[in-house]
């Protein structure tokens, strides 16, 4: 265990520098590039299954419970229209979250991808960046999307919601580094259970999306504002909604370093795992 | 400059305090195969893997064109082409697009790549199936493929960890004719394998391995000489060495299985002795790189 402790250590030190500098390497964007192009094909197949959920909790929900609700709506605003900002950043948490699990794991493992690329000049922070740069622009691209039909259904309330579409890259930055992590250290799929059902869902449920946070009993409003799917809702209700603070730079900030954080561990546990 | 490609210097490794490796050296000189030679578990692919960096090794030193492994990895990587025991092409891309992707790996400018991968496919003849994904490929092909992905970036020295396991013999001979054409253009060969064949027709010196370390390293043929006599008889459906045989100079009696091997300079006298023994098969042929092997690393089954 000691000897363990001493070699991530040891890792950390030498990648600290070198994921900074994968922020903007081009080895980064070849390995980024290599998943987009493959995703190409199957572009159209994963934009729909993008579309799907986000619809039925608009439909079954919004319009569902939003009519229980009535007109005062929350705080003055319709419930539709308080929870569509709420599903777009959802739906870009699950394509990037799914995107650096089941899709890097595939990667990983059974196509032996990553050590096809490891003996290029591409190093272990430029491959794991690079992943999660990939979830990053399919999480930006469903933001586009779900914001497409959120606007169609009239739930926009301002032109600053186009902004949702960069926020959507930056939760998709977020969440596919926080994945990567945990595929670092999966054995197999069935651990992916274990981040979904005791991560992702809880966040899912009680970052705001569906209710204002500050309704939450006071211990459990402490950890709805730790999760960082609250930040991004914040984020993404003030922009669909033209309500700007200087607050929200709070917000993206903590979302850009959670991101890079975990894009560092994730590397760290990566090059043990891969490099032994 | 040297005529040195490599030069590998007491590599160690230990995993989870079994040592895989207890102090490999050699080098590998400009233009030459080098082959490795060993038992499963020897540490064979340990070495490439470190040579690779897919593996971090726990001391030594590894010298690429004079260029050090722990100073300047990314340099080396550049230098090097690799072809993987596995198969790790990517199954959502046609072979083209397999090879535009890795060429990405090493910042290749686009120009430079497409002249570089029509090269290669053209290379490993494989020009006509550059559009089709890779699991319509066959076997040998994807192996070809394989070697096309490592010569991408032009590299100076190539690391071929088995490459022709469970090919067919057609595919392994183009493969084996395609290794000596680059030969011919300079590039140095590392490679590992069980097949004695392949090793003594392409390498120009081997190294056999065992236990993690170099037993020894030289020309095969020169090891053939050093290490057996001329000729052997294999014999097989006898119970006990026959007296007649034991009682002859100069032959030298190993017993496996249910095969007794009679080694010698001079093995007509033996084939006179064992002519009087009835129902007994045996097959009398030259001595190779395989018996220098047994020799070496023993006739016990590894695992």
């Amino acid at each position: 265990m000691n000897k363990v402790c001493r070699y991530l250590k040891n890792d950390a030190l030498a990648l600290a520098l070198p994921s900074i500098l994968a922020l903007l390497s081009p080895f980064t964007f070849a390995v980024t590039y290599r998943n987009l192009r493959v995703w190409r094909t199957y572009l159209w197949a994963s934009l729909i299954g993008n579309l799907g959920e986000p619809l039925l909790y608009l439909v079954a929900i919004g319009f569902g419970i939003g009519a229980l609700i009535g007109e005062n709506g929350i705080y003055g605003i319709p419930y539709d229209v308080f929870l569509a900002p709420g599903i777009l950043v959802s739906t870009c948490m699950y394509t990037a979250t799914f995107e650096t699990t089941f899709g890097s794991f595939t990667r990983m493992k059974p196509q032996k991808t990553f050590d096809a690329i490891l003996v290029t000049p591409v190093n272990i922070t430029e491959l794991a960046t690079g992943e999660v740069y990939s979830a990053a622009v399919k999480s930006g691209l469903g933001a586009l999307i779900v914001l497409l039909v959120i606007w169609a259904f009239g739930l926009v309330k301002s032109p600053l919601a186009i902004l949702t579409i960069p926020l959507g890259f930056l939760v998709g930055y977020a969440f596919g580094a926080l994945g990567l992590v945990f595929t670092a250290i999966a054995p197999d799929y069935s651990f992916f259970n274990y981040f979904f059902t005791l991560l992702i869902a809880p966040m899912f449920l009680l970052s705001g999306i569906f209710f204002p946070v500050s309704v939450l009993p006071e211990w459990a409003q402490t950890i709805a504002h730790i999760l960082p799917l609250t930040h991004a809702v914040t984020i993404s209700r003030s922009l669909c909604l033209g309500t700007l603070s200087q607050e929200l730079l709070v917000h993206v900030f903590v979302l850009f370093i959670g991101g890079f954080l975990s894009t560092f561990f994730a590397s760290v546990l990566l090059s043990r795992r891969l490099i032994p | 400059m040297s005529d040195v490609a490599l030069s590998a210097r007491g590599l160690t490794k230990s995993y989870n305090g079994i040592q895989a490796l207890k102090g490999i050296t050699f080098e590998v000189y400009r233009g030459e195969c080098f082959g490795m030679l060993g038992p499963n578990g020897a540490g064979k692919t340990t070495t490439v893997k470190i040579l690779c960096g897919l593996v971090r090794k726990d001391g030594g030193k590894v010298y690429v064109e004079g260029c050090d492994l722990d100073v300047d990895i990314r340099r080396i990587k550049s230098l090097v082409g690799v072809v993987p025991q596995d198969d790790n092409l990517d199954p959502d891309l046609s072979a083209k697009a397999n090879l535009e992707t890795y060429a990405r790996y090493f910042c290749m400018d686009k120009a430079t790549a497409k002249k570089r991968i029509d090269e290669v496919l053209g290379f490993v003849a494989l020009r006509e199936y550059a559009n089709r994904p890779i699991h319509t490929l066959s076997g040998g092909m994807r192996r070809r493929l394989l070697l096309a992905r490592a010569l991408v970036n032009q590299p100076k020295i190539l690391i071929l960890d088995e490459p022709t396991a469970g090919l067919d013999p057609q595919s392994r001979l183009a493969f084996w004719d395609l290794l000596r054409g680059l030969q011919r253009e300079g590039v140095s060969i590392v490679i590992t394998t069980h097949s004695m064949d392949e090793a003594q027709r392409l390498c120009a010196r081997v190294a056999i391995v065992d236990c993690g370390e170099i037993m020894v390293l030289d020309n095969p043929i020169t090891l053939i000489q050093r290490f057996c006599p001329k000729e052997v008889i294999e014999v097989r459906g006898i119970k006990g060495i026959p007296k007649e045989v034991l009682e002859l100079d100069g032959v030298k009696v190993e017993k496996a299985h249910e095969t007794v091997y009679l080694y010698g300079d001079d093995v007509d006298r033996v084939l006179i002795a064992l002519s009087k023994i009835p129902n007994i098969s045996y097959l009398r042929r030259q001595t190779n790189l395989e018996d220098v092997f047994l020799r070496i690393t023993g006739r016990e089954l590894r695992e």
